[in-house]
């Protein structure tokens, strides 16, 4: 909200620094920002009715000027030719400034003139230079023209939070100022008694459940059109208002002093002499007074006269009803509405004005008939002749009281501050009155206006604030061990593993959103390695082309890797640890935590230097399987994975061999995924990773190992090319010999000296016994003895 | 002896050439060429090795070898002639330049955001947390409802929500505070625990993303008071920003949370003085906390009588921005090649 220091120490009686102001606030919890000073350009310069004006005798483009102002007279050549007798201008003096050019008092085409009228923008108040400022009617004249433009004033934006509605007005805000310095409550500046020519012709009709609890309707009557007066017009345009005529800018005007919004209709352009309050209307179209039109959803709260709505309660009112320069009876609405019945429908709309953004927070709730006398009271003193009507009441504005019981110990103990009785009564003796209990504590009959004080803690937080949450103790709390907890919540360690594993292996990781678009999963066809279902969608998606969640990482990856062939890069190592998301058979949602990466050009040099250069398919499923045992998995098994995500013959899968649920896919991503996505470049790996959903606790059990020395065996084996290291790993564990500590293959070739259609498998075995040291002849018979065995399960021969 | 495998070449060559380094005198010198360079020497098992190779990797194996022997050969020549004039070794000689980069192991990088995750979760484990995670995918009684914020509640445009189609009332996260429902219905009380995660606002600007990071903290215990809420953030601040950080508590308002506040510390960028990061203001406001709202304990089945405690939940992307000099939040999702290779 917009405040302005001027009207606050208007509202106070007294003048506050800023500084204080700004501190007190930030003690408040009310943040201050962008603070505008507004300081007049100008010195010296006053306001002047123009009594005569006649012509130059030397000169025809221009006048002579005789004003009156404090009293005096002075002759001023003018070469405007806006101005007519009677208006009130202002005047610069001589030796007055206008934004620093002195003025002097001049003969101009050998006539003296006694100062200059001004324009807005010689002022420095606008751009508008066309002709002198014609100041309204009504403006005082004779008084420096800073005092009649509000000058100087400080603006500034202060956030009130969502549950102090009371806040959200110069009184409120003021109110707030004074409580926390300590000083007695401002009083709301209304008179208490007006000269009414009699009661309002007008009645008001509340229906049962209608959204509106009270309702004032007030007639005025005589009016003539009145300019809006200087201060309120220049206050009004400080505060970011535009001024647009005298009644909607002294109901805007009593909207930001007290905050309660009013509505003014026409009274002539109603029809009949009832107002209804409804809200059992249907859909319909209504034409604001911002002229434009809007589906009103049913449910809303409307006042209707006898034909129609003519205003959305509570948000805006209508365009066919609304005051006009030429109104001259004006029908006053003060009302209480229902915050969520109002938020419903602005929400609906889209649509937040003055009047709803305070509804929704709350209006306090006896201020409806005090606004009206405001109001009506302000438009006595700027026209006289006016003729008030008794305003109309339906419903009420009475607040029941809350009360709060409160133990002062228990809040020291929440607040961990001690507190004196006595303290604490000043204190809260602010906020409504104190009543003492028989038992322990007493009662808080909180003030009307502090809605959000419910209960004990809202109490204490007031206390935290008049103490200062700066001037607070500060304690270290013992910690709480929970043995559950631990136990429960120890996923994390396993992702950091991961994310540590894949950083030495030259991996970057990337952070992605999980947005995605129908030709992204289209151009994934189905792709759906860990069985997420039907993808999910957005209702409001931040961009309407993607509402969809990712149901795997390589929607997000493939992005990343257009980012980084889009700067040229020809590696691209990079993962990410994020939520995949879909929705179950059952149609519930669901999302789990995945690996994704992504790989081209290779692996890391340092680290994969070889002889023979590893392939990335290896790599990736060396990565799978190291990621995989940080996960504890049980056995696994390897498929291939078909689709049109992956370059024929070049997907896979990891199943779990237990369940044969997919635990991780890897391949090369195909040529035709890659064109979906837009990227001109191949040999693109991609491996994912399923997190498990309860991560299992790691134990490892130690288990003796050999002290003696081993002996080193190696093993080439020629076997037919379709025979899988699988087939051969499986053989080894069936024949495996007790001696045997510890095998590893080591190379695995084909082609030169061996014939087509064999590859070569190079195994290394270790011999080792846990009782003593072998001997050359005891390890050969073990291995010549297992060799043996081999070649009698499978198709292969000893390489000779 | 087993022949060396071609892998082992190179490791043969390096501490060959440590070995070398280190020789002081011409006799230690002749009997380290001997143990390598040989009749029965190392380089010569490696030949013998190499013809137990397969034809086609022979004939490169032999090349590398031989390299290898001249390198060394010419080596030793040198440290002969350097032993014999008594010189000591000159550090940028031509034997080895080591003012050269060394051959760097390409390590990767973990994200910015991790990185201050991680160092934030490091305080607060530090301080006693256990670390726990939620849904992403969360319903509207765990985001809202249960954390004092009923439909229609004002404080609901605070966060724009995201949410999904046809799942009944199934949204994003628009906070990680659902963690602290989740964790005491799941755990009960006494907590304390902190919680990182994703979370998504319908918001897209220098400042502001459509998702960011969060970590919620909350304690809970007989007597846990607002005192040493702030006492554990003022702690944590200093630790994060160091230890001079200038930190500042001021009310705020949090339906979840009650009393409230917001915690600023010291302008980094200006030291206090105002500037355009701070709007002019001297502070950045860094994270919002509270005392847990009793109507969210009673959500929990937890007696707000017998217990009470903080939570405070504070902006990753916001903390990495401040200490790592970021202006534009955008950064962290676009994941160039050249940004992510700088931290
Ligand atoms: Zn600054």
């Amino acid at each position: 909200m917009l405040a302005s220091k001027g009207l606050l120490e208007r509202l106070a009686g007294f003048s506050i620094p800023l500084d204080r102001l700004e501190a007190t606030l930030m003690q408040a919890g009310f943040e201050l920002e962008n603070i505008q000073n507004f300081v007049p350009e100008f010195q010296g310069v006053v306001t002047a009715s123009i009594e005569e004006i006649r012509k130059h005798p030397n000169a025809d483009r221009l006048s002579l000027c005789r004003l009156r102002s404090n009293g005096r007279t002075f002759d001023v050549v003018c070469g405007a030719t806006n101005i007519h007798e009677g208006v009130v201008v202002p005047l610069a003096l001589e030796g007055a400034t206008l934004q620093g050019r002195t003025i002097s008092a001049a003969k101009i085409r050998g006539i003296a003139s006694e100062g200059m009228l001004c324009s807005q923008k010689e002022l420095g108040v606008s751009q508008e230079h066309e002709g002198i400022w014609l100041l309204p009617k009504g403006t005082p004249v004779g008084v420096p023209l800073e005092e009649a433009l509000g000058l100087p004033d400080v603006v500034f934006d202060v956030s009130i939070p969502p549950n102090r509605g009371d806040a959200l007005s110069h009184f409120g805000l003021l109110r707030e100022l004074l409580m926390i310095l300590g000083e007695p409550s401002p009083r709301l500046p209304v008179q208490e008694s007006l000269p009414f020519v009699g009661e309002t012709p007008v009645e008001i009709d509340l229906a049962e459940d209608c959204g509106c609890t009270g309702y004032v309707g007030t007639l005025l009557e005589n009016l003539e059109e009145i300019q809006t007066p200087l201060w309120l017009s220049r206050l009004l345009l400080r505060l970011g208002k535009r001024s647009v005529d005298f009644w909607v800018d002294l109901a805007n005007y009593v909207l930001l002093e007290v905050g309660q919004p009013l509505h003014t209709f026409d009274a002539d352009l109603l029809k009949g002499a009832k107002i209804h309050v409804r809200s059992d209307i249907g859909e319909r179209e209504f034409r604001a007074l911002d002229s434009r039109a809007y589906k009103i959803p049913k449910g809303a709260v409307w006042i209707l006269d006898e034909e129609g709505p003519v205003a959305l309660a509570g948000i805006i009112g209508g365009a066919d009803s609304m005051v006009t320069s030429s109104t001259r009876r004006v029908l006053l609405e003060a009302a209480r509405f229902d915050p969520i019945r109002i938020r419903k429908t602005a929400r609906e709309l889209r649509l937040t004005t003055d009047a709803s953004f305070r509804f929704e927070r709350g209006v306090e709730k006896e201020l409806a008939p005090l606004a009206t006398m405001r109001f009506l009271g302000l438009t006595l003193e700027e026209c006289p002749g006016v003729q008030l009507y008794r305003p109309s009441v339906a419903g009420d504005f009475q607040s029941p009281r809350t009360t709060v019981h409160i133990v002062l110990p228990k809040v020291e103990k929440l607040l961990g501050f001690p507190l004196s009785n006595e303290k604490a009564f000043d204190m809260l003796g602010r906020l409504g009155e104190i009543i003492e209990g028989p038992e322990s504590g007493f009662d808080l009959r909180v003030a009307s206006y502090r809605q959000d004080i419910q209960r004990p803690c809202d109490v204490a937080e007031e206390i935290a604030r008049f103490v200062g949450y700066g001037s607070f103790l500060q304690t270290m709390p013992k910690p709480v061990y929970s043995v559950a907890m631990e136990a429960t919540l120890a996923e994390l360690p396993v992702v950091v593993e991961t994310k540590a594993y894949l950083r030495a292996y030259g991996f970057c990781e990337v952070v992605t959103y999980p947005f995605s678009s129908r030709n992204m999963l289209e151009a994934l066809e189905g792709f759906d390695p860990f069985d997420m279902g039907s993808s999910l969608m957005l209702e409001n998606p931040l961009q309407a082309t993607d509402p969809y969640l990712r149901n795997t990482l390589a929607l997000s990856l493939m992005k990343v890797l257009r980012t980084h062939t889009g700067a040229a890069k020809d590696v691209v190592r990079c993962f990410e640890v994020a939520r995949i998301f879909g929705r179950s058979k059952e149609g519930k949602p669901s999302e789990r935590e995945t690996l994704g990466i992504l790989l081209k050009g290779g692996l890391a040099r340092a680290v994969w230097e070889r002889a023979v250069p590893l392939s990335p398919l290896q790599a990736l499923k060396g990565i799978a399987e190291n990621v995989l045992s940080f996960l504890c998995l049980s056995r696994s098994v390897v498929r291939p994975e078909s689709g049109l995500f992956w370059e024929a013959n070049r997907g896979f899968r990891i199943e779990e061999a237990a369940s044969g649920s997919p635990v991780a896919v890897f391949g090369e991503v195909s040529q035709k995924a890659l064109r979906a996505f837009d990227v001109k470049t191949k040999g693109v790996y991609f491996l994912e990773v399923l997190f498990p959903q309860v991560q299992k606790a790691r134990t490892t059990a130690y288990r003796p190992f050999g002290r003696f020395p081993a002996v080193l065996r190696d093993i080439s084996f020629v076997a037919p090319e379709q025979l899988a290291y699988q087939e051969l790993e499986d053989a080894i564990e069936r024949c495996r010999p007790e001696l045997l500590a510890a095998y590893e293959l080591f190379d695995v070739y084909q082609g030169g000296a061996i014939p087509p259609g064999f590859k070569v498998y190079n195994v290394r075995c270790t011999y080792q016994s846990m009782e003593r040291t072998l001997t050359d002849e005891e390890a050969n018979g073990v291995h010549f003895g297992f060799i043996e065995q081999l070649t009698q399960k499978l198709p292969i021969k000893l390489r000779t | 002896m087993q022949p060396e495998a071609p892998e082992r070449l190179e490791e043969l060559v390096a501490r060959a050439l440590e070995d070398l380094e280190s020789v002081k005198t011409i006799e230690a010198l002749d009997s380290l060429k001997t143990r390598l360079l040989g009749r029965k020497g190392l380089l010569a098992d490696a030949f013998a090795g190499m013809r137990m190779l397969p034809e086609d990797r022979r004939g490169r194996f032999g090349k590398q070898l031989n390299e290898a022997k001249a390198s060394m050969l010419e080596r030793f020549e040198a440290k002969k002639r350097q032993l014999e004039t008594g010189q000591k070794a000159n550090p940028s000689s031509s034997v080895l330049d080591v003012s050269l980069p060394g051959p760097l192991p390409q390590v990767g990088k973990l994200h910015p955001i991790s990185q201050v995750q991680d160092e934030i979760l490091a305080i607060f484990m530090q301080m006693g947390y256990s670390v726990a995670k939620g849904p992403e995918l969360e319903d509207d009684y765990h985001n809202f409802e249960a954390l004092n914020i009923p439909k229609h509640h004002p404080a609901r445009d605070m966060q724009d929500t995201f949410f999904v189609q046809d799942t009944g009332g199934f949204l994003l996260r628009t906070h990680t505070s659902p963690v602290q429902i989740r964790v005491m219905e799941r755990l009960g009380v006494p907590a304390q625990v902190v919680a990182p995660g994703r979370v998504y606002r319908r918001d897209l600007d220098p400042t502001h993303s459509p998702m960011f990071h969060q970590v919620e903290g909350l304690m809970i215990d007989k007597d846990v008071s607002f005192a040493d809420l702030i006492g554990t953030l003022d702690f944590f601040s200093k630790r994060f920003f160091g230890p001079d950080a200038a930190v500042r508590f001021r009310p705020s308002y949090f339906p979840f949370t009650e009393p409230s506040a917001e915690v600023d510390v010291r302008c980094i960028f200006c030291k206090g003085e105002g500037c355009r990061v701070c709007k002019n203001s001297g502070y950045l406001e860094v994270l919002g906390c509270g005392m847990v709202h009793p109507a969210v304990l009673e959500a929990c089945r937890v007696d707000p009588d017998a217990w009470q405690g903080f939570a405070f939940g504070l902006g990753v992307e916001r903390l990495a921005m401040l200490k790592l000099g970021i202006d534009d939040i955008r950064l962290f999702y676009e994941n160039h090649p050249s940004f992510l290779a700088q931290f």
